[in-house]
């Protein structure tokens, strides 16, 4: 009911055109099955041709309502004599028949001198004259006058000249025919070259994408090769990382070698030097007081000195500030505080606290007689001892071990 | 020979009524279809004018519609109702069929006149169909006052004006919706009122003392619209 309410209003509305698109649609499928809906439908539309019919402006200027007048009754009078109502046809159907007839025949006439092969589409003898037939009125026979002779007449003579018209029309259409021929054969020709042209670009693609599938695996098995590589390269700098850690250590073992055979070397030297001096370094307390020996020199005349000294304290030089320089001086010298640098000190053997220096500069060691150790600042360059001597070994002696 | 001569005289056919010219056009007799269009084009004008509100498409309409009427004249059965009852009928349906196409801009739609329902169209609608302008009038008036103002606002300014839904809904400071209800509810109402009317008055004639003259009215505004036509109905 409540369904059939909206179809009420969509009646009423219909009858005026005010239903949307969609409205209309499903109204007009709803009507076909309600009378009532129809009955609405016919009731508001009289209703509302009333309506519009009573507030239709009115036209003021009578001379413009006569010339609307007589312009649509002239076009409308212009078009009727091509109308033959049907009860004529009936009524005189052997002279229709005949006009028929010599339009079908002028018609093929006009075919056959255009000599067109084909079958046309159009055919104008199908081509209606607008007939009107009356289904009811069936007037009496009577002799025909001259009066409707004469208008049959007019009617043939109008049928020729549809006849006439419509073959002209029949010839352009052909020529139309013609040209669309030709411009579909154009097409064609062109759509043919398109398709060519795409079979030979789908072609391309289909080998581009191969190469690409091909690039495609051999990346990736430049890849997996790749990774290969570089887990074997990772493997061998391990290895090498080891072989050079060996090396490192077999260098330290040489060196160690080296210095040991350039100790014994230099010990042997030292042992078979003629004019060698060994001497027992003397220890001096804070006030430069001689105390007991805390090392022993080497020194073989004009040749090299070997200085080792014990137990120097190694706090002293831990933080790298202070450094332990050995100085050489003669003691017939006037000037007894001219001292000649010697070096500095290095640790020997941390286990024995032992410190050791060597000096083989033939030239000073002629010159000197002394040699004394000071706790020197090792930030700044020195010429001279700035420190209290620690230990002093005195070479004026003939040579101990000739 | 008598026969044809007198039915060619144009003063003799002019004193036919419709159903004698209407045989007379089936005949062939072009005349007899002039003298129609003589009598009716006018209305025909009128309607499709109050319509479609353009005098082109009103006298492009008409001409088109007469040609139409002319070849399907054999559908014409004067036991149906009277031909310028069809005849407007027809109108009516085209001229809606065009405002809507007008409106839409959409391809042309229109049914032909042979595919309309052939019961709708003969049906002798007892409201307003057969009607003369002036009697046609005085019915609207009187259903106009049936209805309340909103309705009456929207449906005098839909057919005297010739407003749009979307006009009148502007007027009436309402939705397009709400003043599709109104002219809908107004039009229910009218019909309703008139078609009982139309059954107990059938017999009755219309009283010339209330005539309107509705298609004078210029002004815009709907309340003096309403007020006037109330006026005069009184």
């Amino acid at each position: 009911m409540l369904e059939h309410d909206r179809f009420d209003e969509f009646a009423s509305l219909a009858a005026v055109g005010e239903l949307s698109p969609e409205e209309r649609e499903e109204f007009l499928r709803h009507q076909k099955t309600c009378a009532q809906c129809r009955e609405v439908v016919a009731e508001t539309s009289s209703l509302a041709a009333t309506a519009f019919l009573a507030g239709a402006p009115k036209e003021e200027d009578a001379a413009l309502e006569g010339e609307r007048h007589r312009r649509l009754r002239e076009g409308i009078a212009r078009s009727l004599p091509a109308v033959v109502p049907v009860s004529l046809i009936e009524r005189y159907k052997h002279l229709a028949a005949a006009g028929v007839a010599a339009a079908f025949l002028l018609g093929a006439g006009v075919g056959a001198a255009v000599g067109l092969s084909r079958q046309p589409s159009v055919t104008f003898v199908k081509t209606p004259v607008v007939v009107a037939s009356s289904a009811k009125t069936e007037a009496p026979h009577s002799a025909i006058g001259e009066d409707e002779s004469a208008r049959l007449q007019t009617v043939v003579a109008e049928l020729e000249k549809r006849v006439e018209q419509t073959s002209g029309e029949n010839q352009a259409l052909r020529d139309k025919l013609t040209l669309s021929d030709q411009h579909t054969t154009e097409l064609e020709t062109r759509l043919s070259e398109v398709e060519k042209q795409s079979n030979a670009q789908a072609q391309e693609v289909l080998q581009a994408h191969n190469d690409l599938s091909a690039a495609r695996g051999e990346l990736s098995q430049a890849k997996d090769s790749l990774s290969a590589s570089q887990g074997k390269i990772e493997s061998l700098q391990f290895a090498l990382g080891d072989k050079d850690a060996r090396l490192a250590e077999v260098s330290a073992s040489v060196d160690r070698e080296r210095q040991m055979l350039s100790q014994g070397r230099e010990i042997r030297d030292i042992m078979g030097a003629r004019d060698l001096h060994i001497v027992d370094v003397i220890d001096r307390d804070g006030n430069g007081r001689a105390r007991k020996a805390f090392g022993r020199a080497f020194y073989t005349q004009g040749k090299s000195l070997i200085f080792y000294a014990f137990d120097l304290p190694a706090k002293s030089t831990a933080d790298g500030k202070f450094v332990y320089a050995a100085w050489g001086s003669n003691s017939n010298n006037l000037n007894s505080k001219v001292a000649h640098s010697l070096g500095i000190f290095y640790n020997d053997d941390q286990t024995q606290h032992r410190w050791a220096m060597k000096f083989d500069d033939p030239k000073l060691l002629e010159e000197i007689d002394t040699v004394f150790v000071t706790l020197e600042p090792a930030d700044k360059p020195f010429a001279t001892p700035t420190g209290k001597p620690l230990l002093e070994a005195y070479f004026g002696t003939p040579p101990n071990h000739p | 020979m008598i026969f044809w001569k007198r039915l060619h005289a144009p003063d003799q056919l002019r004193s036919l009524p419709d159903e004698e010219l209407c045989r007379e056009v089936t005949k062939g007799n072009h005349l007899a279809f002039l003298v129609l269009f003589d009598r009716y084009w006018q209305d025909v004008f009128r309607l499709a004018y109050s319509v479609l509100r353009n005098k082109a498409e009103a006298e492009d309409l008409v001409q088109g519609l007469f040609l139409e009427v002319h070849t399907t004249m054999l559908r014409y059965d004067e036991e149906r109702g009277s031909f310028r009852t069809l005849l407007l009928r027809y109108a009516y349906t085209r001229a809606i069929d065009q405002r809507r196409h007008l409106e839409s801009r959409r391809y042309y739609t229109s049914v032909q006149i042979e595919e309309l329902d052939p019961e709708v169209l003969a049906r002798d609608v007892s409201l307003a169909s057969g009607l003369s302008l002036e009697e046609g009038t005085r019915l609207i008036e009187q259903g106009l006052e049936q209805l309340d103002d909103k309705q009456r606002a929207a449906v005098t300014a839909y057919f005297f004006r010739g407003l749009s839904v979307n006009e009148i809904a502007r007027e009436l400071g309402e939705s397009f919706g709400n003043a599709r209800h109104h002219l809908y509810r107004g039009l229910e109402r009218m019909r309703r009122v008139l078609a009982s009317k139309g059954e107990t008055e059938q017999s009755s004639e219309p009283e010339p003392k209330v005539v309107l003259r509705l298609h004078r009215r210029i002004s815009k505004q709907v309340a003096p619209e309403v007020s006037g036509v109330r006026a005069r109905s009184i």
